[in-house]
């Protein structure tokens, strides 16, 4: 049932990163964007589900694991940066480093307390 | 267009539970505070990606394995978090190096694939 679940999240969540490419222009921008949304929505989901745990659980996991894992991506995040280095194009693979690392984790964070916020209240 | 669409929404479906599958694989051996199931299913498959940019160009395949199985199989958002809660429960200095890691190895991976196939 959990792999059901992840094979359907997991397709969903990867035509979403293609159809935010299709929208935003392709490219490490738009990437960095897709990463930063997700970690923003992975952050709330996964402490508030927690909480209040009406979903069962393989729908919890098809979301997370599967849409929103499949939604981010790890690997074009590492193949963009390198295409900036061998660019020589330093400021902008800074950028993009910093970004995405600091950016992502952040808003992880915010969601992470959003979600605590709205489970006591 | 609509061969993108359908390599991707294939790609994806299988790149997520490889990814999971993997992770319950290595955490019935593992039970230290590193989060090393997404850990290694980042560095791989950022190296496979390095891989693959070397080797097919715009294409089926590259929508099928890049966008869809690898972009799906690594994720971004759970190491987001991971690095999130590893900071709240106190292990800073051990959110700073899985941030740190996952990046400079992940990055150096990506391009120890494109390298090595080029013929090094």
């Amino acid at each position: 049932m959990v792999y059901a679940a992840l094979f359907v999240g997991g397709a969903l969540g990867a035509m979403l990163r293609l159809a935010a490419g299709e929208i935003l222009p392709y490219g490490a921008w738009t990437t960095m964007g897709i990463n930063w949304l997700g970690c923003l929505v992975l952050g709330f989901f996964l402490p508030y589900t927690a909480v209040k745990g009406k979903l069962p659980e393989a729908v919890r996991i098809g979301i997370s694991a599967g849409v929103l894992g499949g939604f981010t991506t790890f690997s074009t995040f590492s193949v963009e940066t390198l295409a900036f280095v061998q660019q020589e194009r330093w400021w902008s693979a800074l950028l993009y480093v910093g970004g995405s690392l600091l950016g992502g984790i952040a808003l992880a964070g915010c969601g992470w307390l959003a979600a605590r916020r709205t489970v006591r209240a | 267009m609509m061969e993108a669409w359908l390599a991707v929404l294939l790609g994806g479906a299988l790149g997520a539970p490889l990814r999971y599958g993997l992770g319950q694989l290595i955490i019935k051996r593992w039970s230290g505070a590193w989060p090393l199931p997404t850990f290694l299913v980042n560095v791989l498959g950022s190296f496979c990606m390095g891989l693959l940019v070397a080797v097919t160009a715009e294409g089926t395949l590259r929508w099928f394995l890049g966008t869809g199985v690898l972009g799906a199989f690594t994720t971004f958002s759970t190491f987001g978090v991971e690095a999130v809660t590893l900071w709240e429960r106190g292990r800073t200095g051990l959110a700073i190096a899985y941030v740190l890691a996952s990046a400079c190895i992940g990055i150096g991976a990506a391009g120890l694939g494109y390298v090595w196939n080029l013929g090094w």
